[in-house]
């Protein structure tokens, strides 16, 4: 929350920070179901890079 | 032949055979829809432009092509809209956003090229939820242009977040539209306004030129009058693109088998039906009454274990947050309009790499798992909600609280990138449509057009009107 509020602060309402704490709350209670998630070290994230360079 | 208001609600196939034969121009089709976007588009909350100009333009020269003997196809002069997410050149586009209102890109996005390729005719780009929902909008007033109305009751949304596609063809304004999904802005829609919409598999459908929201989940879509259309159009926009790293090689050739004599073999998704709202419950029951006349199905078949919708919340949150981080980083997104979109972007960008990347991570066991259970099925099936569509004057969360959405079908097809379609099947309370989806493993869109087919030529939802006056 430190971290949004140093960089956004000067944007955001008063009244809006308590929802952003609970949105981050909440998104670090999925990361923690997530990290139940037993993966190999092999597994690799979804990502797609190309060292192709498209004109 | 006169274009009648009867006429303009034909499936894309009908209105073909009638402008390949001559009896009917695509000009004068154009004007008609362009006299009903017009009447209608603004009442719906549908449309943000109607591109009359190059419509007309288009259908004149798809007259003149046609008739001197270069029919290009089955969209040939076929007057359409698209989400205003697709960027088309010298023409704004909005993203549904006040912020980007006066966006022109000098550029068609590929969607748009080949439907122009195709000779069909752009008559609207269509209302949308503002940028396709990613910052976690929780009512329907949440588009620049009011909240998208469903025309089978104006007090109901049409969906989100192809508001404008699902409610322009339910209400005749276009023939067919395209619509985006990230996580259920297809079939929502599709389910909302009582049409036939189809989301591909992940990288079927070039999404050069489409807003991004979630590189890793959007997918480009077909929304029509029949299954069959859907077919047609998915025909003509499908295919690898060098502007889009996540497009693959495997363009769509519709089989058309229009007397398939296959047997197929669906399943139901476990818990994917049993809390829903009575109507669903009885309609989603009677169609699998029909779809057992040419299917086996099996019931309770049971998805796999697995958190699909929390990695679907995680990605959109860091994957829209990283999209929009110009507008989150200059303080506009409190000129969103909906009252949780003014801050929904904040939290995404607090999301750590380390969660991101395992949320990425997790979805290839996932496509694995997914798989094992779809393989053994030409489809699955289920309500494509749980409900009919919410008004537009109350946040989602205080209607319909005794609905439960059981089993995570459309999370866990997203995050997995596998298609659906979306079909009508019914009404519900507020004379409010209902719909059925059929899931497939990946590249499986012939067999779920197949399926849906059948079930269309036994059923006459499709057919249904809205009382638009």
């Amino acid at each position: 929350m430190e971290v949004v509020k140093f960089r956004y602060g000067q944007h955001i309402e008063k009244d809006d920070l308590t929802k952003i704490e609970g949105a981050i709350a909440r998104n670090l209670e999925i990361a923690e179901e997530l990290k139940q998630f037993k993966l190999k070290n092999s597994d690799e994230p979804t990502t797609i890079f190309s060292a192709k360079v498209n004109s | 032949m006169e274009i009648t208001s009867e006429l303009l609600f034909s499936s894309v196939r009908e209105l073909s055979a009638l402008i390949q034969s001559q009896k009917i121009t695509s000009l004068a089709l154009t004007e008609s829809y362009l006299e009903r976007l017009a009447k209608f588009g603004e009442k719906l909350g549908a449309v943000v432009t109607i591109t009359k100009e190059l419509a007309l333009k288009q259908a004149k020269e798809a007259d003149a092509e046609i008739k001197a003997g270069k029919y290009r196809g089955p969209l040939h002069g076929i007057p359409y809209g698209v989400k205003d997410l697709l960027a088309t050149k010298a023409i704004p586009t909005t993203w549904g956003a006040s912020v980007y209102k006066d966006q022109v890109f000098d550029y068609d996005a590929t969607v748009v090229k080949k439907l122009t390729e195709a000779g069909a005719v752009l008559v609207a780009k269509l209302a949308m939820v503002e940028l396709a929902g990613g910052f976690g909008y929780n009512s329907a007033d949440s588009s620049f242009t009011g909240p998208g109305k469903t025309p089978w009751n104006t007090n109901f949304w049409s969906g989100g977040s192809s508001s404008g596609s699902g409610a322009a063809v339910s209400a005749g304004l276009v023939a067919f539209a395209i619509g985006s999904e990230t996580s259920g802005s297809i079939i929502c829609p599709s389910s909302f306004c009582g049409v036939t919409g189809l989301r591909p598999t992940y990288g079927r459908v070039s999404r050069h030129g489409a807003m991004a929201l979630c590189w890793t989940l959007d997918k480009l879509g077909p929304i029509c009058r029949t299954a069959d259309d859907c077919a047609l159009v998915l025909a003509t926009i499908s295919g690898q693109d060098p502007l889009d790293a996540s497009s693959v090689d495997k363009p769509f050739i519709y089989n058309n088998i229009s007397e398939s004599k296959k047997r197929f073999k669906l399943g139901i998704v476990k818990n994917c039906f049993q809390k829903a709202q009575t109507e669903v419950r009885e309609n989603f029951t009677a169609s699998v009454k029909i779809l057992r006349e040419f299917a086996d199905v099996d019931s309770e078949v049971a998805l796999p274990d697995m958190p699909f919708g929390q990695v679907i919340e995680l990605i959109v949150g860091a994957e829209g947050a990283s999209a929009f981080r110009d507008l989150i980083e200059s303080g506009r997104s409190k000129e969103l309009r909906n009252p949780k979109d003014k801050w929904g972007g904040y939290a995404g960008t607090a999301v750590l790499a380390i969660d991101y990347l395992q949320a990425l991570r997790v979805r290839e066991p996932m496509k694995k798992a997914m798989d094992e259970v779809f393989s053994k099925y030409d489809a699955l099936i289920s309500p494509s909600f749980p409900c009919v569509s919410y008004p537009i004057d109350k946040p989602f969360e205080e209607v319909y609280k005794d609905i439960d959405f059981g089993a995570p079908v459309i999370s866990a097809d997203n995050a997995v990138g596998q298609p659906a379609i979306s079909v009508p099947n019914g009404f519900g309370e507020n004379n409010l449509p209902t719909g059925l989806q059929f899931i497939g493993r990946v590249w499986s869109e012939n067999t779920l057009v197949d399926i849906a087919n059948q079930y269309q030529k036994l059923t006459d939802w499709h057919k249904r009107r809205p009382p638009l006056s």
